[in-house]
């Protein structure tokens, strides 16, 4: 037994003010690359009918936070923010207002298993481009992905592409019956290759395309994948997405981003309504992807509209300690300022600390001796220190230096006026 | 270069494991050496090499604690962690059965069946997903055999590799579950981002099959 008004529940956390700081900077870098991109933020309720998130043919049903409603409509709180912002689009935009670019930061409720160190309540920054099909739309949203990551100091990532229609048209090819697709569809999802090899191996199929599906997992790569696979198939299904990859990974190429992506014939898609790309980003030093995204043009339908969209979302508590294991700093930290005052200083101190902190200083108030704020303000970092000596002067102490120097209420004032 | 980092489930598999690797360029002589090392390095290959208990190798590997595991499908099937499973090695070969006493026999499509194991995951996906049985599980920690001998539990979902234990405590094998091998198993972000180089493995590992 716990004590449980001492806990918190499995899967969400507190954060110390250095620690949110930091996740916050994460986002505020992350927000810049947002609306560097033409981005506008959006934001949608934490509560939806359960229909918005179930209608799309999703699979997290078990993940989801779900209960009922005084007025006995079963609710969930989001777990992931694409059909709220497709909701929002196919109810609120017409077809003229098209193509609409959304950005969103905002925290996910999810059940993730227990113990396998990942948070139920956990923050996702992404973006959603509606309205803009096919290779446009795509490539722009690759691109922001990989400037996200690289705006935040990453190097060591890779962006892993795959298309969905790859592997149907592959197997379609093969002449695998639908029951037999299924299998081995939920083998690839499962990671399962010894199963994908035991089904396959049994099937009576072309040689090559057997050896090709037996070792899916070897399939992942630069354009020398894309080549080899053109080798092999020949149905219009499975040369036109490896076509359309080729197309993305001359773009990538164009812009000189082409070391941060790799593509991989082996994906299925976990999610209905993706359709087309499908995307996950990966970096040394975290165990789990970091980002995910694909185009998801059938999801409209499910709002009683019919547009296409594409986006991704960056998972910005597993980035924490990834960043942090590499010592990047996301932000420079502001040094704060101690503001001490004696008696007769005290109407002084007060008043000169509202016209301070309106002209952005960050100040923090003291209530002792002079002694022990200098202490205090060596020990936590602070910037500096102003005495208010009375009514008339203050001392100003530079805590890194070690230097003070007395002058008038009115410099001190007048020279932040400046 | 990054290192790349493997955990072999202890015991008879890692030797195993060590030998076959060792057919292929992967070796290292810091392993062989007596010594209370937790963690063995190949500098100039690059590679790191550990001994975990059989349960902890698809922890380790599904956070990226470690690249590569080498495991039983035993331990895959019962932990079921979210990790690639990319290739069957063949070695470390046996299978998950029900045994019992032959008396039990009559017993085994019954819904009052009581069955014990230390592999609770395995035996409920075999009698809800595969015989649709709804029967009642006694979890035990070692020694399944005495179950049935005491009358704890009817059955046990077990490993059976010759059957000789069996034998001498008057069981047998009344239904074959699933045959069972060492798989290599390979963290997600590990098979993007040292892609050639786990590649490379791979490829060499069939080849000698």
């Amino acid at each position: 037994m716990i004590n449980k008004r001492l806990h918190t529940p499995e899967g969400v956390k507190d954060f110390k003010p250095e620690e949110y700081a930091y996740k916050k900077g994460i986002e505020k870098v992350t927000e810049t690359t947002f609306i560097s991109n033409g981005y506008k933020r959006v934001n949608t309720p934490t509560l939806e009918f359960a229909e918005v998130f179930t209608e799309v043919g999703s699979d997290v049903g078990l993940e989801r936070y779900k209960f009922l409603s005084r007025e006995g409509d079963i609710l969930v709180m989001r777990s992931d923010m694409t059909p709220a912002i497709c909701r929002l689009a196919a109810t609120a935009y017409s077809d003229e207002a098209l193509p609409l670019r959304f950005y969103y930061i905002e925290n996910m409720f999810r059940y993730n298993e227990k113990n396998q160190g990942k948070q139920r309540e956990f923050t996702q920054g992404g973006i959603e481009l509606i309205g803009e099909a096919g290779i446009n739309g795509d490539c722009e949203v690759l691109i922001c992905a990989v400037s996200s990551l690289l705006n935040l100091g990453l190097k060591d990532f890779k962006i892993d592409i795959g298309h969905a229609e790859f592997l149907e048209g592959a197997l379609e090819e093969a002449g695998v019956s639908d029951s037999e697709a299924v299998k081995i569809k939920a083998a690839i999802i499962d990671k399962n290759y010894v199963k994908v090899s035991e089904i396959i191996e049994r099937l009576d199929i072309k040689s090559e395309i057997k050896e090709f599906l037996c070792n899916l997992p070897l399939y992942l790569g630069g354009s020398e994948v894309l080549s080899k696979a053109k080798e092999i198939f020949k149905s219009n299904k499975a040369l036109k997405a490896l076509e359309y990859m080729r197309k993305i990974c001359n773009c990538l190429k164009g812009c000189g981003l082409e070391r941060y992506v790799c593509f991989d014939l082996g994906i299925v898609p976990q999610l209905e309504y993706y359709m087309g790309i499908i995307f996950r980003g990966y970096a040394i030093g975290s165990g789990y992807s970091i980002l995910s995204g694909g185009r998801y043009d059938r999801l409209s339908l499910s709002f009683e509209r019919s547009f296409s969209a594409v986006g991704f979302a960056l998972k910005i508590d597993e980035l924490i300690p990834l960043l942090e294991a590499k010592r990047v700093k996301v932000k420079k930290k502001k040094a704060d300022t101690l503001l001490l005052y004696s008696s007769e200083g005290k109407n002084a101190a007060l008043s000169a600390g509202i016209k301070l902190r309106k002209d952005g200083m960050n100040i923090e108030n003291f209530y002792g001796e002079i002694d022990d704020g200098l202490k205090y303000a060596e020990e936590r970092g602070f910037g500096g220190v102003i005495y208010f000596i009375d009514g008339e002067s203050v001392k100003l102490y530079n805590v890194n230096e070690g230097e003070e120097v007395v002058v008038k209420i009115s410099e001190l004032l007048g020279a932040e006026d400046k | 270069m990054e290192y790349l980092t493997f955990a072999l489930a202890k015991g008879r598999l890692a030797e195993k494991a060590m030998e076959v690797l060792s057919q292929i360029g992967i070796d290292c002589r810091e392993m062989k050496e007596n010594s209370r090392k937790l963690i063995f390095t190949n500098e100039d290959i690059r590679c790191r090499f550990f001994l975990a208990r059989a349960q902890d190798v698809p922890t380790y590997v599904e956070y990226g604690a470690a690249d590569i595991g080498i495991v039983g499908l035993d331990t895959l099937l019962e932990e079921h962690k979210n990790l690639y499973q990319v290739m069957d090695l063949g070695f470390g070969k046996c299978r998950f059965a029900v045994a019992g006493p032959p008396e039990a026999e009559d017993k085994l499509n019954s819904n009052d069946l009581r069955v014990a194991t230390k592999y609770l995951n395995v035996a409920k996906d075999y009698y809800f997903n595969k015989k649709h049985q709804t029967v009642e599980f006694i979890k035990l920690n070692g020694s399944v055999e005495l179950a049935p001998i005491v009358g704890l539990a009817d059955v046990i979902v077990d490993i059976v590799e010759t059957g000789s234990t069996l034998k001498a405590n008057g069981l047998e094998v009344l239904e074959e579950v699933c045959p069972l091998s060492a798989r290599l198993a390979v963290n997600r972000v590990s098979m993007k981002m040292k892609h050639d180089r786990i590649t490379e493995i791979i490829r060499g590992l069939k080849e000698l099959n």
